[in-house]
């Protein structure tokens, strides 16, 4: 195996620290977000619902932090997830006329330009530390590796021996074919999971066509 | 002649060219013949090389479920690879003929030269 691919195949593991450092970035982010509404919002009580807003961002990344481990064992992209949950609960309480329908907008829109303000900032105060931490070994931490999360969504209502001859070795190709293409420098991956993802449709079908047939 | 009796005379003639008395030869498809002309040398191979090797016989949307049938049938056996420490990602299956594949193709293949002889 080329040393570029056994590189590759290391970016696929995630230190810890850098999870705690983004997290990090998401406090500041949700604070900025805060603020946006606070000044921005014709609601009764502004300070009180960027308050709210605040807490919820935080209760969510400090989930994110303690949980990390556990949700990235159980391949929970969290990050994604919070950002769901954040922009949902805030859509969910403007329709109920909670929050002015502007007032969550502003929220995200705070989070897009205030956050990527802070970002770099935030990478310049910690350049020295991140010097280090890039020469420091890396901490094993797995996370998702392309596919797993079809297979998961799979073996809910297929059986393990489909699961082991069918699914697992067109995923392990699609392993393959991402490792070799991001080591060629390929940037359109997503068309190797497309793909893949349909061969596992049409393996499924296929199956299911021999299986009705015999 | 209707295709029943074209089918049944068919059946007839390969039974005659596979041997009288014979152990009955289970059948295979295209597809399965392939596969097993390609792991007839005894080399273990993937999945994706079968398909790359087979010169679009067997498609890629397909190929895991005729290995599937034919490991059920024990025509071919297979193995995980072996991954090197701290790989990620799923390994891949290799894929190897079994003694009663190579039986069957064996007969199947002494049946095509049989047939042959009759129309020369």
């Amino acid at each position: 195996m080329s040393a570029k691919v056994e590189r590759i195949q290391i970016l696929w593991r995630e230190p810890i620290e850098r999870r705690f450092r983004d997290s990090f970035s998401w406090f500041y982010t949700f604070a900025a977000g805060s603020l946006v509404v606070a000044v921005g919002s014709d609601v009764q009580r502004p300070w009180l619902v960027a308050a709210l807003a605040y807490l919820g961002g935080m209760g969510l990344i400090g989930l994110r932090l303690f949980l990390a481990p556990v949700l990235a064992r159980l391949g929970i992209n969290t990050v994604k997830r919070c950002a769901v949950l954040v922009t949902v609960s805030l859509a969910a309480l403007a329709a109920m006329g909670r929050l002015a329908p502007h007032a969550w907008l502003q929220f995200m829109y705070g989070i897009m330009v205030l956050g990527h303000g802070v970002m770099p900032l935030w990478g310049i105060l910690l350049r020295e530390a991140a010097v280090a931490r890039a020469a420091a070994p890396l901490t094993p931490k797995l996370s998702r590796a392309p596919g797993s999360g079809l297979r998961r969504f799979l073996s809910l209502f297929l059986t393990p021996h489909v699961i082991g001859n069918i699914v697992d070795p067109v995923l392990a190709d699609l392993h393959a074919e991402w490792i070799e293409a991001v080591a060629g420098g390929r940037i359109r991956l997503w068309t190797i999971r497309l793909r893949a993802y349909l061969f596992v449709l049409q393996h499924l079908a296929y199956a299911a066509w021999r299986a009705f047939k015999d | 002649m209707s295709d029943r009796e074209c089918k049944h005379m068919t059946n007839k003639l390969i039974e005659q060219l596979l041997g009288a008395g014979a152990e009955r030869v289970p059948s295979l498809s295209g597809k399965e013949t392939a596969i097993l002309q390609l792991l007839a040398g005894g080399a273990e191979m993937y999945g994706l090389q079968i398909v790359t090797e087979s010169d679009g016989v067997i498609g890629r949307g397909t190929v895991y479920v005729t290995l599937a049938r034919m490991q059920d049938k024990g025509f071919i056996g297979s193995r995980q690879e072996a991954q090197p420490a701290g790989a990620t990602g799923l390994p891949r299956r290799l894929y190897r003929i079994a003694g009663e594949g190579a039986r069957v193709l064996r007969a199947w293949e002494g049946a095509a030269k049989r047939l042959a002889k009759v129309f020369t």
